[in-house]
């Protein structure tokens, strides 16, 4: 038991570093370096991102990352950005290439596969991550417990205290506030698998399934959670793999590599 | 090997490269962070802000640590209060226990104490039945000598006549 607290222990501290570089049309080209929480998100940064940027020229708003020319889905978590888009590419040299390399996009012209960002006289990165972490806690409380009502009911102290937890970083405050969404009894598992060019896949999985029955669904695939290889563990239950798994919206993603 | 230790060991590997170069991009962020104090600020308020940062992330990793720590703690005492339910429950089993052992013992005692009456009756019986049989042997011994005594006077007044017989 010791050792599963370990684990989430360890999930919830890892961290992954991140270049962003930004083209501002100087002969080289503006860098801005951190280290993000596998299971933070990276709008937390774009506000403190931008005004760096700005020492160095005008930065039009609202801004997006790319990685390698595609526009990287900023409502998922850190952890599953880096596992879908750079481990495919490094697999084989991990660790030469661990820096995760983003590039700053912005202007008009927004890529149409992402959510847009809220606009209140000026661009609030951080409160449109929160809204769509609630919208993302929801669903999985939904799938977990067939309704949203234990997060719809936490209160509005609650729910900031539980967002600022994911900011600052507070496994304390986080663990504190999330016992009070999770349900006492789950009814089916709320999954994400990402396989590479497809839509996300949500499989339904029975209550004593084993994590052998999802991988089976995917052969030749091998299953990444949290940035580690998993096809050794096959024959754990899902309800555990969940309950040791889950990213901070209460959702387990595998990548499919 | 456990499935648990196949994952951390995995999560070992996975933070080692992950986080090498940790401390530069961690230190990059917070220089940037102090860069962008507000015009005017002196460049004390700036050092403030810095170590306020820095010592933020300090605390925020301790508080991780310890929030560790006490789950493992809490996890250690639900397990010690399980084993003392438990150690409650077999204290009281074998308390129950004891006080029918007790019982058992108590009935026991009393039937040693009926057997010891009846094996003292059986004594005093035997002793007067002992002390009979003495005084009878010793009335049968006393018989016998007078049938001996008589039967060898018998014996001597026979050999008498038959001497006076043949002396004729």
């Amino acid at each position: 038991m010791t050792e599963v607290l370990k684990i989430r222990h360890k999930l919830w501290n890892g961290s992954i570093n991140v270049r962003i570089e930004f083209d501002d049309g100087s002969p080289e080209p503006k860098e801005y370096l951190l280290t993000v929480p596998r299971v933070s998100y990276l709008p937390i940064h774009f506000k403190d991102m931008v005004l760096y940027f700005r020492n160095f020229g005008p930065v039009q708003e609202p801004i997006w990352l790319e990685y390698n020319g595609i526009p990287l889905k900023w409502n998922l978590p850190v952890g599953v950005l880096y596992d879908y888009y750079h481990l495919p590419k490094i697999l084989d040299r991990r660790h030469q290439l661990p820096i995760l390399e983003l590039t700053v996009r912005s202007g008009s012209k927004w890529p149409g596969d992402l959510i847009p960002f809220d606009y209140k006289g000026e661009i609030d990165y951080e409160k449109t991550m929160c809204d769509n972490f609630f919208n993302q806690l929801k669903q999985s409380s939904f799938v977990a417990n067939g309704n949203s009502k234990l997060v719809m009911n936490l209160s509005k102290d609650n729910s900031t205290r539980l967002w600022q937890s994911i900011v600052s970083h507070d496994l304390n405050e986080y663990e504190n506030l999330n016992k009070k969404i999770l349900p006492k009894r789950v009814s089916k598992f709320p999954i994400k698998i990402y396989l590479p060019g497809t839509p996300i896949i949500q499989l339904p999985i029975a209550l004593n399934d084993e994590f052998g029955h999802i991988l089976d669904q995917f052969p030749g695939f091998d299953a990444y959670i949290h940035g580690i290889q998993v096809n050794n563990i096959r024959s754990l239950e899902i309800a555990e793999l969940w309950r040791v798994f889950r990213h901070s919206d209460n959702f387990l993603y595998i990548v499919m590599v | 090997m456990s499935w648990t230790s196949d994952v951390l060991h995995g999560l070992e590997i996975r933070d080692e490269i992950e986080k090498r170069d940790s401390i530069y991009f961690t230190a990059f962020k917070q220089l940037s962070l102090t860069a962008q104090k507000p015009k005017g600020d002196t460049g004390n308020d700036g050092i403030t802000l810095h170590s306020l940062i820095s010592d933020k992330d300090v605390l925020i990793n301790k508080m991780n640590t310890l929030h560790f720590e006490i789950q493992k703690l809490e996890e250690k005492l639900v397990h010690t209060n399980k084993l003392n339910r438990q150690l409650e429950k077999e204290t009281a089993a074998l308390k129950g226990k004891i006080t029918s052992l007790t019982f058992e013992i108590a009935e026991k005692n009393k039937a040693i104490e009926t057997i010891n009456d009846e094996l003292l009756s059986c004594n005093i019986q035997n002793n007067i039945l002992s002390k009979t049989a003495d005084d009878l042997t010793e009335e049968n011994e006393s018989l016998v000598q007078r049938w001996m005594e008589r039967v060898k006077l018998d014996a001597e007044k026979l050999n008498d006549a038959n001497e006076l017989v043949q002396g004729k």
